[in-house]
């Protein structure tokens, strides 16, 4: 349905010397149907940059982003972004509205949607507030419920929780992972902390510095729902960010 | 997802929609008092033709009202305001715009619209009498002129705060532009236009009695120059006083409200009539 193939995909930035800055440099990375990949590097590595090829917003310099048995023009792509980047003065509701209603969701299904989605995000009492009334992890919340109201095909996550104290971001980290249980989308999550990545991801790829590739898959093997107790995340964690020190250190 | 515990979700918020009308009325109607209460304490210490009493001149006022003159005057004065307001929102939105999304074009307009804003509103009226003669465009033109660089200062500033974040994230649901346009564009750009829109009339009505004082025989502005000829001090402010009630009407009954309406979504509304008048 919606595995996504990145075939030694590489992007360079014009730059005002003329020189052009390589981010990307022949990445390779199958993303599975219904699977939740995590993407973990360093920052500044280019991981939004692949992002914003997959969502279509940047084009690749070389190499190619294919949706399995799909036209590239026709997925459906959600995306969560760092910030909650809503519409300020539009309601909550208003706002999950604006994103079926840009997807031609037939008018007298929307508020059937939109109301489901913010019970699955416990904000149903907030139909009617205005996100600036909201703290930053409710306003996250809107967020995730807008990019899984669509039903996309497949869902990109940039950095969604660093803003976000860690106690608020435990929680809405567990709170994702029953969504997408519940929904199972094709998930591509970047992130920069090990922990959360092992903790959310049934594999992590981990990227080098610029320009980066990616030097090593791992697979996840634990079962759901996941503990951040469990001494085997731990260990995980441990050896990848060894892994990542090792690869980092090498180009110094 | 059940609610939280570490975030404390309250049960819910209060809804803004409907909450403040005008708070602190009587402070409001104390104010006027005080100022009506001042004027009629000093009145009497001076002859009519320099200081004439609220009472005096409130009867004059009711006379011209009632006799329907005003409307007449106040009709000519408005629709110049109007025509001459839209005039400089169209160039205001064009050059406010442009501004915001190209270097050059930023740069060429800075030093234009620092000019406009310090030549004084006299002289415009003055030129455009000198240059248009009694018509009602020389009316307009000088309020164009002196109006359009407050208006495209706020566009321009405006266009410069927009948040691309968003836009881009309409873009990943591969919004139409004319829906970017619509729903996350304009939004943004509407703060602005308001407040660009209160500062620029309040320079309007100004520039607009001045002109007609000059040189039109038609308006508030020309009734006021009228009396003023005749010593009848009565007149002057019965004309004035009445232009101001209207005003006043108009940024209570009209700008406030929309103004209320369009930034309901902001946590703190400023009481923003106050501010901007300064």
């Amino acid at each position: 349905m919606a595995t996504i193939h990145i075939r030694d995909l590489s992007h360079t930035f014009g730059t005002q010397n003329g020189q052009g800055l390589t981010v990307l440099k022949n990445v390779n990375l199958t993303v599975k149907d219904r699977q939740f990949a995590c993407l973990l590097g360093p920052s500044g590595c280019g991981k939004s940059t692949l992002l914003n090829m997959i969502a279509r917003l940047l084009s690749p310099s070389a190499g190619s982003i294919e949706f399995e048995g799909q036209d590239p023009e026709s997925v459906n792509i959600g995306y969560i972004f760092q910030e909650p980047r809503l519409l300020n003065w539009r309601t909550v509701a208003d706002n999950i509205e604006f994103a079926l209603r840009v997807k031609r969701v037939p008018r007298q299904n929307r508020p059937a949607i939109v109301e489901r989605y913010l019970k699955m995000v416990g904000l149903d009492n907030f139909k009617h507030a205005y996100p600036l009334t909201l703290s930053g992890g409710m306003q996250s919340r809107v967020g995730i419920a807008r990019a899984f109201a669509i039903h996309p095909d497949v869902l990109l996550m940039d950095e969604p929780f660093s803003n976000l104290d860690e106690l608020t971001a435990r929680q809405l980290r567990r709170d994702l992972l029953d969504l997408w249980e519940k929904e199972r989308l094709t998930v591509l999550f970047i992130t920069h902390n090990a922990l959360e990545a092992v903790y959310m991801g049934d594999v992590v790829h981990v990227m080098s510095n610029r320009p980066a590739e990616i030097f090593t898959s791992r697979e996840i093997p634990l079962p759901r729902p996941r503990d951040y107790r469990n001494p085997e995340i731990f260990r995980i964690q441990q050896e990848i960010v060894d892994q990542l020190l090792n690869r980092v250190g090498d180009l110094e | 997802m059940k609610p939280t515990l570490t975030e404390a979700i309250p049960a819910s918020v209060p809804d803004r929609r409907r909450s403040g009308r005008f708070k602190n009325l009587h402070l409001y109607a104390l104010s006027v008092m005080v100022l009506l209460g001042l004027w009629a304490a000093i009145a009497p210490f001076f002859p009519d033709f320099i200081l004439p009493g609220p009472v005096a001149v409130g009867r004059a006022s009711w006379k011209i009202i009632r006799s329907g003159e005003f409307f007449i005057d106040m009709y000519y004065t408005i629709a110049r305001v109007v025509g001459g307001f839209l005039g400089s929102l169209l160039v205001g939105i064009i050059i406010g715009v442009g501004m915001g999304i190209n270097r050059q074009i930023e740069t060429f307009w800075k030093m234009e619209i620092l000019i406009g804003l310090t030549i004084p509103g006299l002289m415009w009226a003055v030129i455009s009498v000198l240059w248009f003669g009694l018509t009602d465009f020389a009316a307009i033109f000088s309020i164009i002129i002196v109006t359009s660089p407050m208006i495209t200062l706020n566009i321009w500033e405006g266009t410069k705060a927009l948040d691309t974040k968003l836009v881009q994230m309409a873009r990943t649901l591969n919004t139409p532009r004319r829906i970017i346009v619509r729903e996350i564009v304009i939004p943004q750009l509407i703060p602005y236009l308001l407040s660009g829109t209160r500062l620029g009339l309040s320079l309007a009505w100004k520039v607009v009695v001045i002109s007609e004082m000059v040189g039109l025989d038609t308006g508030i502005g020309h009734q006021i120059s009228h009396w003023f000829g005749l010593f009848s001090m009565t007149n002057v402010m019965a004309w004035t006083l009445s232009f101001t009630l209207i005003m006043l009407l108009l940024e209570f009954g009209v700008i406030y409200p929309i103004e209320r309406r369009i930034t309901r979504w902001r946590p703190e509304t400023k009481e923003a009539f106050v501010t901007a008048q300064a």
